[in-house]
């Protein structure tokens, strides 16, 4: 699986929206305190949906939407598999 | 006291779901999540913090109408926050009493030598102005 941004290139940095459940309290002096924090959405599903809602993942470069592709040997022919398992090797 | 749970009249611990952002960070060891940190700040615990208070601003703010009625209790609550100690959904922002204010003839007569000593000092700045023209 491969994470890249069509507009910089960046494959390394990314961010993600989350949903998560806060636990907190009012403390005397009317100040909050975080006491726990629960993620709501798994990682996983968000990326399977990029491209499919609004709520993407952008590059933490250049701000801009960025692309998914889960099997990037796919669209290889049979001579650049066979160069890209050499080289992996 | 900023809200009160109707099932254990708890007012200190509560639960909300807000967003959040964080970074995907992708390496050898392969995808990893964790806080999106720049080099002035802390973008996941700034966005964690200011939803959070942005929410509870809101509902305190909250009009009746925009609250939710509950027949049993016959008070609005808010349905965004749940009691951390029972997991009851019924939380309200509890009703404050007004603080008893005089009234206003009261309050008028109280402030009147401070009223001409404002109008005396008007009447001095305005004797006091230069003059633009003779």
């Amino acid at each position: 699986m491969q994470i890249t941004c069509p507009a910089c290139g960046n494959n390394r940095h990314f961010l993600i929206p989350l949903w998560v459940r806060v636990t907190f309290k009012f403390n005397e002096d009317g100040t909050i305190s975080i006491l726990h924090v629960r993620q709501l959405e798994s990682m996983e599903d968000k990326i399977t949906d990029q491209g499919k809602t609004s709520f993407a993942i952008t590059c933490k470069e250049c701000g801009g939407e960025a692309e998914v592709v889960f099997n990037e040997y796919e669209t290889l022919t049979e001579e650049q598999t066979q160069q890209a398992v050499l080289e992996a090797l | 006291m900023n809200l009160l749970c109707l099932r254990c009249g708890n007012t200190t611990y509560f639960e909300t779901v807000v967003e959040t952002v964080f970074e995907v960070v992708i390496n050898e060891d392969g995808v990893m999540i964790e806080n999106a940190v720049f080099p002035d700040m802390d973008y996941t615990e700034e966005t964690l913090r200011d939803n959070l208070n942005d929410l509870l601003e809101y509902t305190l703010k909250q009009a009746e109408p925009d609250l939710l009625f509950d027949a049993e209790t016959e008070t609005y609550y808010s349905h965004y926050f749940q009691c951390a100690r029972c997991g009851h959904e019924k939380v309200v922002p509890p009703i404050k009493p007004k603080p008893v204010e005089q009234s206003l003839a009261e309050e008028l007569a109280q402030h009147r030598e401070e009223y001409f000593q404002l109008r005396k000092e008007r009447q001095h700045y305005a004797d006091y102005l230069p003059r633009l023209r003779e």
